[in-house]
Order: C-alpha cells, then structure tokens, then sequence
C-alpha cells in the first residue's frame, strides 16, 4: 500500500488572508482519514483544492505521485466527492441524477446503464429510480448524492460531512456503507462535526486548525496526546483541548 | 462527454411549467393584444393589379423643372404599368372620386408640385406618391450630378406593406426569446444552491464544457419554444413569416445571441435576480427602440438609437422578409447575433476560469 495523496506545502489566500497555510498531508491507500476542524479551520478550502474546484495559491497536491493540476483530466476520475450540500436535482428521476454524474467520466450507453442500477443498488434506491427526487426523504437524498459519486467507481472518495440533518438508521446506513467502501479497496477522506462517527470509522485522524495541521493519528494517539490514560477521555474532549473552546464565528 | 448532461439540463427546463408560460402562451396572448390595439394603425396595403392617376399641369410653358418633373413622371409611370391621364381641371379631388383614380397630381410653378390620395386606393396612392418623390429626387439627383435613384412602383420601397398582426406576430417572439435567460434560472439556481456546479467542476468538466452545457439546452428550449410560437402565430392569426427557412434562420441565430448575452450577464454576476434584472432592462431598451411595442417605422427614435439595438436589426429583417420577401437588414442582423454571441461566450467562460482561479 503506497500513498495515494499528498499534500505538498498547500496555501490558500484570499485577499491577502491566508486561509490554507502549508499543509503537508499525506494519505494512505485503503485509509479512511478523517479530517476534522472548528468552523473556519480551512477543512472545505483544503477538501476544494483535493477535488480540483479551487487552485491554491501555493503548493500543489499529488494523487499517486502525480500533479493533480497538470493531470487533472486523467486524475478526476479516480475521485468520487460527496459534499455536504444534496446536488442533486429535484426535477430529476434518481436514475437520471446518478446518470448526469457518473456520465461526466465518459462513461456511455450499456456500460452507463449498469453502472447506474449498481450505484442505486448499492444506496438501497433501486426499486426508486423512477421517482423524482423532490419526493424523497432527507435520508433517501443523502444516499442518492453519495450513488452520484460513486458510479465511475473512483479509488478515492471524498464526504463532506454526508450525515448532516438525517435520521440515526440513514445515518448508520450511510456509515455502514463507507466502511463496506473501504472494505471494497477504496480511500476515503471524511469530514464531520459529530466526533463519535469519526472514531467509529477513521483509522487515522488529522485535526486542523488556522489553516494548519495541529495533530495526526489515530484516535488513541491523539487521546494520548493530551492524557495518558485515554478511556477517560473522549475524541471531543480532545479537539476541544487541542483547538480551544472559543467560539469560532466564521 | 457533455451529452448526458446536455440532455438532462434540457430535461429540466422543459419540465418546468414556467418555461411553456413564458416562451409559447405569454407571447401568443400578446401578439393577440397588440395586434387588436393597433389593427387600425397599421392597416394593411394590398397590391391593387393596375394603378390609374391623373394629372394636370399649372405651371407655365417656361418653367422647365416643373415641365421636365411632368414628363419624367409620366415616363415612369409607364414602366412601371402606371396608367397616367392628363385632366384640365381645377378641382382635381372631384376629378379623382368621380373617375375612382387612386390619387392625382398637380405639377405647379417652380417644379412644386401636390399629389392627391384616395382613400378607397390606398396601395395605388402611395405607389403615385412614391413615383412622384422619387422622380423629383432624380432630377435633383441629375442636377447635382448624380443618378442613383430607383424608382420600382410594384416593389416600392416607401414603407413596408405589413398589417398590426404580421408585425406584432412576428417582434413579440423575437421579444421573448430575448428573455432567455428566464428558462436557465431554474438550473443555474440549482447549481449555485445545491452545489451542484462545485461537484460537475469536480468530474474535470472544463470551463467551456460546462458553459455549452448550459448554453445548448438553453438555446434548444428557447428555439424550439419559439418555433412553436411562431407556428402558432400562423394557425391562429394567419401571420406571414416570409421566407420559413430564412426567418427560422433569424429567429435562431437571435435566441442563441440572447442565450449567450444571459449566461455572460450570469457569469460576471452569479446572482440570477441581478441577471434576470439586468438583462430585463437591456432587453427592454433594445426592444423600445427596436421597435418591440411601437413599430420601428412610425418611431420618432434616432437612427443611431435604432441602429445599436440587436433587436432593431432582427425585427426589421424578419418584417421585410414578411411583406418583401428580402431584406438588406439580414446581413446586420446576422452580423449583431454572431459577434453577440462569440463576444458573450467569450468572457462568460473567461469569467469561470478566473473564478476557478481565485477559488471563489
């Protein structure tokens, strides 16, 4: 298992403020890694420079040794991204949502066709694909947004905070899924707020804070960073040492 | 590719009920309106097979510009078919109802001269109207050393021979196909809402890939809706496009140079009511002088005015296409739509790029 992507002094400035200050990540195949930060940490700007949508100021990321910039088109497609917002549309059936997406990676006809049932199968919306998306449940929508992402079936897959506003069983649906992922061969980069999904799922966690990395490891060593005996202390209790409980009004 | 994602923008903006409102029945309803309000204003000119005028001359034998307006006239009705019969009268509009001329002309001193219309011979009247301002431009053409005037009575250029519902058939659906804009909203707010767009910038899409992705369906929408229009406007009012082939050509080209306009306006704002504001106002003023709701050839608006607005040169070409069957506006047109759109794609792509850039 090599690294699948790297982070080389990644900067961000906007406006003269830097918001991504030379971040060096390094992640492994078949890891998931949660990423986790206050509000305004630099977390969505850093997952927009991973995905492509934003160029950063400095640095540059690698995806399996290469340019993601110079590479870009070859690179895209190993990637699936989950954001947090539902992008999907209303007015479309499910199936026809999971093909706008997975059609972006040149993926055609029959081919495109299965790609679409399996990717619905795989969110349990199958027997739904017919239905328009407007009808759906806050829950069926969150599994139609990952079945967008994951029908060109990328190496590494990217949720932003995927469990935001939704019911525990779509929740633990949603977990159970990235994790059988995983299982499956691919990476997966996870942000969240509810730190108990984190250590359920993460094998290796980075906390950010300012625009930089302020620790890495795994859930036992990050408690262990702050005390020695990590069963009495909790995941939370320790991003809230490490990164302060001042109110963050970004 | 983008076809996947072509075809299911197009999806989306035909699904949308607001789109079929604003594209096929808000302009049949107002061709119907302004059609009706000034059916009285724009009567229309049937060509009448034979014209007959009279004519009488008061000036004197040594008044050579009047004698030579009176000889020339006289030449020139009898190429062009006009039969022209001298009467010594002085009460010519006597002459005129009593004999049912379609007008008469008295040649008067020092090349002046009146023309009498009739009423019931409208057509004919203004065809001896023309024939006799067009002659007398010719000798002070001659006089002044140029001949470059034409004079065609069966094809006259004096004013376009079209009726309040040909012309109003025919700029509304120009007019609404302005407002193309309207039917990406939904899409374009979807994407900037949901996100949408950040995820289509992951797959790699280019700036230029994404823009025709919106730019295709968004003229396809608004083309065909137009079409439909346009073949509405024919079973229900009986309005006459002309040359189809020519005036669909037009009718296109101007969707697709609006579609482009909106997108820009879309691109540099990433706001839709500020585009759809913006681009209302523009379209508005474009129309206004372009002669959207008041028809171009009774404006007072400056020809300069006229000249600049798109819309002036689409509706122009697609009237004479209707009553003329040709147009000298279609090159112009042509030429406004082409560059509207290159110059509007150009730096809506541009705007994307430098977005993508700044990360914003």
């Amino acid at each position: 298992m090599g690294t699948i992507l790297k982070t080389v002094d990644l900067t961000k400035k906007y406006d003269g403020r830097i918001v991504v200050d030379n971040l060096n990540l390094s992640i492994e195949e078949g890891e998931i890694f949660g990423l986790l930060g206050p509000n305004g940490a630099g977390k969505s700007t850093t997952m927009n420079m991973i995905c492509g949508i934003v160029k950063p100021t400095l640095g540059e990321v690698e995806f399996r040794g290469k340019d993601f910039e110079k590479h870009r088109k070859e690179l895209t497609r190993e990637l699936g991204y989950i954001p947090q917002e539902l992008a999907i549309h209303g007015n479309l059936k499910a199936w026809e949502n999971v093909e706008l997406f997975t059609s972006l990676y040149g993926i055609r006809g029959a081919e495109l066709k299965k790609r679409i049932d399996e990717s619905l199968e795989y969110v349990g919306l199958l027997e739904k694909k017919n239905d328009f998306a407007r009808t759906f449940s806050g829950g069926m929508k969150r599994r139609l947004n990952i079945a967008c992402a994951i029908g060109h079936h990328p190496d590494l897959l990217i949720f932003d905070e995927p469990t935001v506003g939704i019911d525990p069983q779509s929740r633990n649906f949603i977990l159970d899924k990235i994790k059988e992922s995983n299982k499956n061969g691919a990476t997966v980069i996870y942000t969240s707020h509810y730190m108990e999904e984190v250590e359920a799922i993460c094998t290796k966690i980075a906390i950010m804070d300012n625009g930089r990395i302020i620790a890495t490891g795994t859930s036992e060593e990050l408690k262990k960073m702050v005390v020695e005996d990590t069963s009495s202390i909790t995941l939370e209790e320790v991003f809230l040492t490490l990164t302060g409980k001042k109110l963050r009004d970004h | 590719m983008i076809l996947y994602l072509i075809k299911n923008n197009f999806k989306l903006m035909i699904r949308s009920m607001t789109n079929i409102i604003m594209y096929i029945v808000g302009p049949v309803l107002l061709v119907a309106l302004l059609s009706t309000v000034f059916n009285d204003l724009m009567e229309k000119y049937e060509s009448e097979e034979s014209i007959s005028a009279g004519y009488s001359v008061s000036a004197g034998e040594s008044d050579v510009r009047s004698l030579m307006l009176s000889e020339m006239v006289r030449a020139a009705a009898g190429e062009n078919n006009m039969v022209l019969t001298e009467y010594h009268t002085a009460d010519p509009e006597k002459v005129m109802l009593e004999e049912d001329l379609s007008g008469f002309i008295v040649f008067e001193e020092g090349g002046r001269y009146t023309v009498y219309e009739n009423g019931d011979h409208k057509y004919g009247a203004k065809a001896l109207e023309y024939l006799v301002s067009s002659t007398d431009q010719r000798i002070t053409g001659y006089i002044q050393g140029s001949t470059d005037v034409d004079i065609e009575v069966a094809h006259p250029a004096y004013m376009e021979a079209i009726d309040s519902t040909d012309y109003y058939g025919i700029v509304e659906v120009v007019y609404f196909g302005w407002c193309a804009i309207l039917c990406g909203t939904g899409i374009l707010n979807a994407e900037k809402k949901y996100r949408i767009g950040k995820k289509l910038k992951v797959s790699g899409l280019s700036e230029t890939k994404l823009y025709l992705a919106k730019f295709i369906p968004m003229l396809l929408v608004v083309s065909i809706s137009s079409l439909i229009t346009a073949s509405a406007t024919i079973v229900l009012f009986g309005v006459h496009w002309g040359s189809p082939i020519l005036s669909a050509l037009i009718v296109v080209l101007s969707a697709a140079a609006a579609t482009a306009f909106g997108l820009m306006f879309y691109s540099i704002t990433q706001n839709s009511v500020v585009t759809i504001i913006g681009v209302f106002a523009v379209v508005w003023l474009a129309g206004f002088f372009g002669g959207s709701f008041e028809t171009y050839m009774f404006s007072s608006h400056s020809a300069f005015l006229k000249n600049i607005s798109p819309i002036y040169h689409i509706n122009r070409s697609l009237t004479e296409l209707s009553c003329m069957g040709s147009s000298d506006y279609m090159g112009s047109a042509v030429l406004y739509c082409v560059m509207i759109i290159f110059v509007s794609s150009f730096i809506a792509i541009g705007a994307g790029d430098i977005r993508r850039r700044i990360g914003k």
